[in-house]
């Protein structure tokens, strides 16, 4: 029922896939100017095509598909295998031209992660599903239920001496994975804000930060969980919203603001905040730390949200650490291989692959340790790591800074 | 006899299942239509007709000679594909059959930095090619307006030109030997000798420019070893603006005849590329009004040959009446030159409302002192059919230099033309086709060629290729052809080729 909610920044996009029935006009448009571009920089950046050398997983070729269904070639049956195939990185839509040279213009930004979730959801819909669908399913259900659980949800805040849940203008936000799968990065984000001698609040009981919704036709879920955490937010009287898991922050920038308009706080990452402590003069990076550091740039920063300064700033700044720079916009070849969303859960091998070239491109510029910004990126590597026996240090920026300020 | 060819049935996708894999064979239709198209006007309305029957993505060159042996003995039509960014149709299926996408071969083989070559398997991408051999301290000097996303196999299959092609030549200069399946499945080497690395040679025939530019009609190009260069120490683009067209082409003889050989390219811009330009570009919006042509300039080098050369070109320009552009323009021409122009919106109808289309390239290669007058005409003829069929747009026209390793002789007169597929019908499409023929027999009238580095594939040029390669020429294409590809399979339909089978050759 996407058509309740403003999930899509395009129109076309939320008028629902049918079986036997043609794709409408307007998303035919749409379609047409990736197919017509054809200058196909979608290829070679997409880490999906990388590992599948299929055009078909890539933006052009999602985009092509349904434009030939319009054209009456096809039908949408056979796409979920195809639409799958999409980690919903961005690294398409940063590398389009007509997002570089048109977008704003003529109102025609590449939008190829909103075509692959209303592609998949309308599949669901349709009674069609892709493969892997009962696997996201279940991912989808174990968040509902595991943000009910108080116990497990806020445990990483014990003896941090944090305020959770009262009003004030500074509110750190912890979503579910972060806080169940990677304690040490939460707890480092708090410590450290305390550290710079920010008066903030934990949001308590975080409901949304699940992205895997919008693939399964469960846009009302997805709306419904939002909703509470924004009004939770507002009634604390936040201000300021520090997040930290960027898939969160890229929900906050590019999703809840089409939902919901503009929202009654700012939205701001953690490693920006931490930076301008630093500048400021009220987190001291001390502590000598020997790493040959590798910066890994997440996704939903890089290339969602256009954050990748402050984390090499970070970096940079740590006294010990030699760091090595790869170029963000060299980044947005990679990824870790988890994708934002169900990737991970329909695509096990190929997001091994991706985590295994990643971690081989930090090992050959003589890193010993890949920094990471991400929760999910950490956790990804993490597996792959142990998978193919590497023994490269997987760690999160936040971290590497609190071992250096001392919290 | 012109082939019968065989009907793709559950057998055969089973036996190529059998060779590749199953997940490396599909007959999915989404699969098979967008592997029918390619960058340049395609006839939507006749997609149908283009769709391959099955898709297959093979991994060695060993699969690729059984798939081959498979389609021979069965009589199936097999069209070998790269990244589909070809700017003809080569890559675009006429007979259905077979669609052999070679994207999964992409690894490097061998790189040799004693003798500077590397050899790679041919599905690799140019920029990622440049990447590995960066590493290396090497230089892949292959530069042509689609690096980000090309394949050499496909460069080679349409024997593709390069921007920087003036210091460093175009993929015939820069391949020197090739690992080919041919279509009976049989796998052989080809090169400059029969050593794989060698870049000069007496012994033989040269063979290897068969397989430059045979746009899959007589086998698959599986593995290359290639040139390449040390990383030049500087890289100096200069971009000159002129108030006539005419004066721009004479200052662009005086650079020829300086003998620069680190000048890489000169590219002039005639008045309705400018103009063209000036409807979107920001940076040709800020160029004084009185600029109406424009040369682009690159040099590659060491640090003093390149200075030395700078100063003679400004010397030059100067002298010639033309207006230096700045640094940030130069840079930022050069900068941008494999990511602007051709985009779906730039389009205009004659009221000039926005016209979604594609981009048709009109790359014939042409004589610098016919340049003016090929020019003059190619824009009158465009101008009868937009006023006819209101569905061209005239972007103007570039002039590249087109020669191998030195920056005069002959030039690609480019012509950006842009045509709204969604609205193509037989009518228009033919329309199309006739256009294209005309432009192209205008170049044969001045001693020119139809095409410098797409290939004359498409009907409209593919008719005249028999009168440009006339006098014994295209005969013995027609022979060769028979000879490699007895059964008629290897992209059939291509460069008019169904008449080799119609009845023998003789010389």
């Amino acid at each position: 029922m996407t058509e309740q909610f403003r999930i899509y920044s395009k129109d076309a996009y939320h008028i629902p896939l049918s079986k036997g029935q043609k794709p409408p006009a307007e998303l035919a448009l749409d379609n047409y100017l990736t197919f017509a571009c054809r200058h196909k920089f979608c290829l070679e950046v997409c880490p999906v095509y990388q590992v599948t050398r299929n055009e078909a997983h890539t933006s052009y070729g999602f985009h092509t598909s349904l434009f030939a269904i319009w054209k009456g070639i096809g039908n949408i049956e056979e796409l979920g295998g195809t639409f799958t195939h999409c980690l919903q990185c961005g690294a398409c839509e940063v590398r389009c031209p007509n997002t570089l040279f048109m977008g704003d213009f003529y109102k025609v930004t590449q939008t190829t992660i909103e075509l692959v979730r209303k592609v998949r959801s309308d599949l669901v819909r349709a009674g069609v599903g892709f493969p892997g669908l009962d696997e996201v399913k279940k991912e989808v259900e174990f968040h509902l239920q595991a943000i009910s659980k108080r116990d497990d949800l806020m445990k990483w805040t014990e003896g941090l001496d944090v305020q959770v849940g009262g009003r004030c203008d500074l509110v750190l936000y912890v979503s579910r994975f972060t806080a169940t799968q990677a304690t040490e990065t939460a707890r480092a984000a708090a410590k450290l804000l305390k550290k710079a001698g920010l008066n903030f609040s934990v949001i308590d009981m975080p409901q949304a930060g699940i992205g895997e919704a919008l693939d399964i036709a469960r846009e009302d879920k997805f709306v419904e969980l939002a909703r509470k955490d924004v009004d939770k937010l507002r009634e604390m009287g936040a201000e300021m919203v520090v997040v930290v898991d960027p898939h969160d922050y890229f929900f906050f920038r590019r999703i809840f603001t089409r939902i919901f308009g503009e929202l009654p706080f700012k939205v701001v990452f953690i490693t920006d905040v931490l930076w301008q402590m630093m500048e400021e003069g009220r987190l001291v990076a001390q502590n000598e730390i020997h790493k040959r550091v590798i910066y890994h740039d997440p996704c939903t920063l890089n290339k969602l949200t256009n954050v990748w300064e402050s984390p090499r700033k970070i970096l940079s700044k740590i006294p010990g650490v030699q760091f090595t720079d790869e170029h963000h916009i060299d980044q947005w070849y990679y990824c870790c291989g988890n994708g934002v969303s169900t990737f991970k859960k329909v695509n096990p091998e190929i997001a091994f692959t991706i985590g295994q070239r990643r971690i081989r491109r930090a090992l050959d510029l003589g890193g010993k340790t890949l920094a990471l910004g991400c929760p999910h990126c950490w956790d990804h590597l993490t597996e792959v790591k142990t998978k193919s026996k590497s023994d490269i240090e997987l760690i999160n920026v936040i971290e590497i800074l609190a071992q250096s300020v001392g919290v | 006899m012109i082939s019968q060819y065989a009907t793709v049935d559950q057998g055969i996708v089973s036996d190529l299942i059998g060779i590749v894999g199953e997940h490396n064979v599909t007959t999915m239709l989404h699969q098979r239509a967008i592997r029918a198209a390619v960058p340049c006007p395609f006839p939507i309305h006749r997609w149908e007709e283009h769709l391959p029957d099955v898709v297959v993505l093979p991994g060695s060159t060993e699969e690729v000679s059984e798939i081959l042996k498979l389609a021979n003995r069965h009589r199936i039509p097999i069209v070998p594909r790269a990244a589909g960014t070809g700017l003809n149709d080569g890559a675009v299926p006429l007979r259905k059959g077979i669609l052999l996408d070679i994207k999964r071969l992409d690894q490097v083989l061998e790189l040799d930095d004693a003798n500077m070559t590397v050899t790679i398997q041919t599905g690799i991408n140019n920029q990622e090619l440049s990447r590995t051999l960066k590493r290396y301290g090497f230089w892949w000097p292959f530069d042509p307006a689609s690096f980000p996303v090309s394949l050499v196999g496909g460069n080679i299959g349409t024997g593709a030109w390069s921007l920087i092609g003036g210091v460093s030549g175009h993929i015939p200069d820069l391949v020197l030997s090739m690992t080919v399946v041919l279509p009976t499945g049989r796998i052989i080497e080809v090169g400059e000798s029969g050593a794989r690395k060698i870049r000069k040679s007496s012994t033989g025939y040269r063979l290897k420019d068969l397989f430059i530019g045979h746009q899959g009609t007589l086998g698959v190009v599986t593995e290359a070893t290639l040139d390449m260069f040390p990383m030049p120490e500087a890289e100096f683009p200069a971009s000159f603006g002129y108030d006539r067209f005419e004066k721009a082409w004479k200052n662009l003889r005086s650079m020829s005849r300086a003998f620069l050989r680190t000048m890489a390219m000169a590219a002039l811009l005639d008045q309705e590329r400018v103009e063209f330009l000036r409807r979107d570009d920001e940076a040709y919006i800020a160029l004084p009004k009185n600029v109406r042509s424009v040369i682009g300039t690159v040099f590659y080098g060491s640090e003093a040959e390149v200075t030395a050369a700078s100063e003679v070109l400004f010397k030059l320009v100067r002298e010639g009446g033309g207006l230096y552009l700045g640094e940030e323009f130069s840079e930022g021409n050069w900068a941008g030159r494999h990511e602007t122009l051709q985009l779906p919106l730039h389009g205009r109808t004659m009221l000039g409302d926005v016209m979604p289309s594609t981009w048709h390239v009109q790359d014939a290669a042409v004589l610098y002192s016919e340049l003016p007058a090929v020019r003059e005409k190619w824009h009158s003829l465009v101008r009868e059919y937009q006023e006819k069929y209101a569905i061209f747009d005239d972007g103007g026209i570039i002039m590249h230099t087109n020669s191998p390793y030195r920056p005069w002789g002959d030039y690609i007169l480019s012509m950006d033309l842009f045509i709204p597929e969604m609205e193509l019908d037989d009518a228009k499409w033919k329309a199309f086709l006739e256009l294209d023929r005309k432009m192209s027999e205008v170049v044969l009238q001045h001693n020119g060629s139809i095409t410098a580095c797409h290939g004359a594939t498409r009907p409209g040029q593919a008719e005249l290729i028999p009168i440009e390669l006339r006098n014994g020429m295209y005969d013995m294409m027609r022979i060769i052809k028979r000879a490699f590809d007895p059964n008629n399979i290897m992209n059939p339909g291509k460069f008019g080729l169904d008449s080799a089978y119609v009845e023998e050759t003789k010389l």
